[in-house]
Parts: structure tokens; C-alpha cells; sequence
């Protein structure tokens, strides 16, 4: 089970560098990495679902090659954290509030992103920040919806 | 009470674990400087992965840009007789003055390779490296004007840190005013200049250069166009927007100044 993980996660990692250019609108990428933390955490766990996403912020940080260190896997974790408390839910949630929690996590992880890329504009003009904000995370949040489609997250 | 607190610590493992890697995720970014963050050897890594792909979506792009250069080039080319005219005059004016022109620029053209995986556009990896005698904090510029720095080096590539890297700020002049300020991104391709005089006289398209107070970038290397004049009562200084003419997302190649020669 884990290794099929650790195959997607390779996947993952190379339409990262592949791929998130070629799909890039306006400057804006698309995130494959943290829908990957998602699906694990929610099969995992918190626990398991807080190391995977620390590790794999630490070795995308490591690649890549502007973003302030530490920042991914600090996001990373969240969602893994935050994720894995959805692990026995899905049986449980009426599917509405299950899809909006995946939601919820995902935007709120690139409110911290953008939080520390843009801090001087969510204190200088809260309104650009706040679209900066929207445009990255939108990009990400469609994506997960057609994931989601395809994969849903409850029958993974 | 060791076993009681063994059990206690395995219960919430997940929340221990999740609060040591946060705690130690913001020691990380307070404690890293973004500059020298990057270990050479998965910079090189990245590079020797994206480069073949870079070279074929090159030559996909080829073809296109070679029927938008050729148009440019007669553009160009009737802009160059017009220039070569205001060149003239310009050096009988320069003698005139007994004006010296005292320096001169060097640079090394590079393909961009890779554009970094984060979800915002705040670095690129272009082909050159300290073996064409690139060095760190070179400027990188392209015809539309400055894009950014070089951050990091490597042999044979190089990591530029991009004018909209939040990080990212450059001393910049106002044509004709002469009024300098400090510029940094705000969003698409707007940028913020800030530390500006409140009687600075500065318009609505006035041309932005480098101001050549810093040791990285030489005086006059152009930057953008204002695009709007913030002048409020309840502050000290103006806050000007300029409007930056490259499309970031989409550079494929950039020239890198490795030197500013004295004459």
C-alpha cells in the first residue's frame, strides 16, 4: 500500500517540474504535491500523514530553487496534520461536508503560503492580497475537484 | 508515572509530531537566509533533469519565434537608422559638453531551464554558471528591461531570483524628474515604489531606470512605466505603481551583466 504511495509521489514530484509550467496561468501553478499529501493523510492518518507532508516540503524545498526554506514544509504538515482527522470520516460525513473539509484544508494552507510570501501586502492593501491569495489557491482547489472526479478521495 | 506519561505521549503522538515539525519548520524559515538556502547538488540535479525537456520545448518555440524576430527585426531596423541619427547628434551634444562616457556593459546571453516548482513565479534556473564567469547578485535583464538577479551559482547554471520575489528590491529613478525610490512586486505585473519624495514631480508614464545607488545594478537600465501616482495627504511620502513590461511566465531568454568595464 505504501509503496503505491511512494510510486505517485514520484509521479507527483516530477509533473511538479514537468508539468506545473506548462499549466502555469499568469505566474500561477498548479500544486500537485499537496493534493498528494491529502489522499495520504486521509488514508493515513494524522501521524503518518504530518511526516509525509514534512518530508516531501523538505525535499521539494531542496529543488526548488526560490521559495523561502522551511515554508512548504511547514504547509505541507498542515495539510497532513489537518487531512489525516478526516482518516475514519469518510464513512461517517455526509459527502458535502467531506469534500468541503478537503476544500477547507487546501485553502486554508495557501492563506499560510501566501501569508508568508505576501505578509507586506495583507498588511499594505489586504484587497491585492487577498487576490493573490484567491488566484493561487483557486488554480489548486479546481484541480482538486477534478481529482476528485476521477480519484474521489472517499473510495481511495 | 514514566509509563503514564509513555502513554500519554503515544495517544497524542500526532499532535506532538505535528507541533516539533511546525515548531521546527519556523525555526527554519526564520533562520534561513533565502539567498543561500539551495544545496548546489539538487540545484544540479534539477537542472541535468529539466534541461533535455527545456531544449525540446526551445525548438518547439522556434519556429514561432522566428517569425515574430523577423518581424521585430524590420521594426528594428527602421527604429536603428532613427537611432543611429540621435546617436550622432548625441555624440557631437556629449562633446560639447565635454561629457566622458565612462563605462560600457558586458553581457552573456542564457536560456531559461526551469522556473522553480512553487506555486508563484518567484525564481528561475538559467544555463550559465560561474564557468562563463557568472557571479552572484549579477543583474539579468532582458530586452523589456530588468527581470531579476542572479542568487546562486553553479557551473553551469544559475538560480535568478525574479523582480517578483517578494524579497526582491532595486533602487530605481524616475524619468525625467530624477526622483529615486525603492521598488518591490505587488501582483501581476505591478510593482511598488516607495521612499519617494512627496514633491517629486512624476507622471503617468514617465520611464523607470535603475538608479545606480546600489553596487548591483548599473545606472540606467530600464525597468518600466509608471502606471499610477498614489499621493496621499496622510503620509510623507508617494507611492508609485509601475507597470513592468515583461511577461515573466513566459521568458525564454535573458542576458545576464557580468561586468560594468571602465574605459
Amino acid at each position: 500500500m505504501i509503496r503505491k504511495y511512494i510510486y505517485i509521489l514520484i509521479i507527483c514530484f516530477l509533473m511538479q517540474i514537468f508539468l506545473a509550467d506548462i499549466f502555469s496561468i499568469s505566474g500561477v501553478r498548479p500544486d500537485f504535491l499537496i493534493l498528494f499529501i491529502l489522499y495520504f493523510a486521509v488514508n493515513f492518518g494524522s501521524f503518518k500523514g504530518t511526516l509525509a507532508g514534512f518530508g516531501t516540503g523538505i525535499i521539494v524545498n531542496l529543488f526548488d530553487s526560490g521559495m523561502t526554506f522551511g515554508l512548504l514544509p511547514l504547509i505541507y504538515s498542515i495539510v497532513g496534520y489537518t487531512g489525516g482527522f478526516l482518516k475514519t470520516k469518510h464513512y461517517k460525513m455526509i459527502p458535502f461536508y467531506f469534500n468541503f473539509s478537503c476544500f477547507s484544508i487546501i485553502i486554508g494552507s495557501f492563506f499560510v503560503y501566501s501569508y508568508f510570501n505576501y505578509n507586506y501586502l495583507f498588511y499594505n492593501d489586504i484587497r491585492i492580497f487577498l487576490l493573490t491569495w484567491l488566484k493561487t489557491t483557486l488554480y489548486t482547489i479546481s484541480l482538486l475537484a477534478i481529482v476528485q472526479f476521477i480519484v474521489p478521495l472517499r473510495k481511495t | 508515572m514514566f509509563t503514564k506519561l509513555l502513554v500519554i505521549i503515544q495517544k497524542n503522538k500526532h499532535h506532538l509530531t505535528f507541533l516539533l515539525l511546525v515548531i521546527f519548520s519556523f525555526i527554519l524559515i526564520y533562520t534561513s537566509n533565502s539567498d543561500a538556502n539551495k544545496l548546489p547538488f539538487s540545484n544540479n540535479i534539477t537542472t541535468y533533469i529539466t534541461s533535455p525537456i527545456a531544449r525540446l520545448s526551445h525548438l518547439a518555440q522556434l519556429e514561432r519565434e522566428n517569425d515574430i524576430l523577423r518581424d521585430r527585426l524590420m521594426v528594428v531596423s527602421l527604429e536603428n537608422e532613427t537611432l543611429l541619427g540621435y546617436g550622432v547628434e548625441n555624440t557631437r551634444l556629449k562633446k560639447m559638453l565635454d561629457f566622458k562616457r565612462n563605462s560600457e556593459i558586458d553581457l552573456i546571453p542564457a536560456k531559461v531551464i526551469n522556473m522553480g516548482m512553487s506555486s508563484n513565479l518567484l525564481s528561475m534556473i538559467v544555463d550559465v554558471g560561474s564557468n562563463e564567469g557568472i557571479s552572484r547578485n549579477n543583474p539579468v535583464v532582458t530586452p523589456a528591461g530588468v527581470i531579476g538577479k542572479i542568487s546562486n551559482v553553479n557551473s553551469n547554471s544559475s538560480i535568478v531570483q525574479l523582480i517578483s520575489d517578494p524579497d526582491f528590491r532595486i533602487g530605481v529613478r524616475f524619468l525625467p524628474s530624477g526622483a529615486t525610490g525603492i521598488l518591490r512586486w505587488s501582483y501581476n505585473n505591478i510593482c511598488d515604489v516607495r521612499e519617494v519624495y512627496k514633491n517629486s514631480i512624476i507622471n503617468v508614464g514617465d520611464r523607470v531606470v535603475t538608479s545606480g545607488l546600489s553596487d548591483i545594478f548599473p545606472s540606467g537600465l530600464f525597468v518600466g512605466k509608471v502606471s499610477s501616482v498614489i499621493d496621499d495627504r496622510s503620509q510623507f511620502q508617494k507611492i508609485v505603481s509601475v507597470q513592468i513590461e515583461e511577461n515573466l511566465s513566459s521568458i525564454v531568454h535573458v542576458f545576464v551583466i557580468i561586468a560594468e568595464n571602465s574605459k
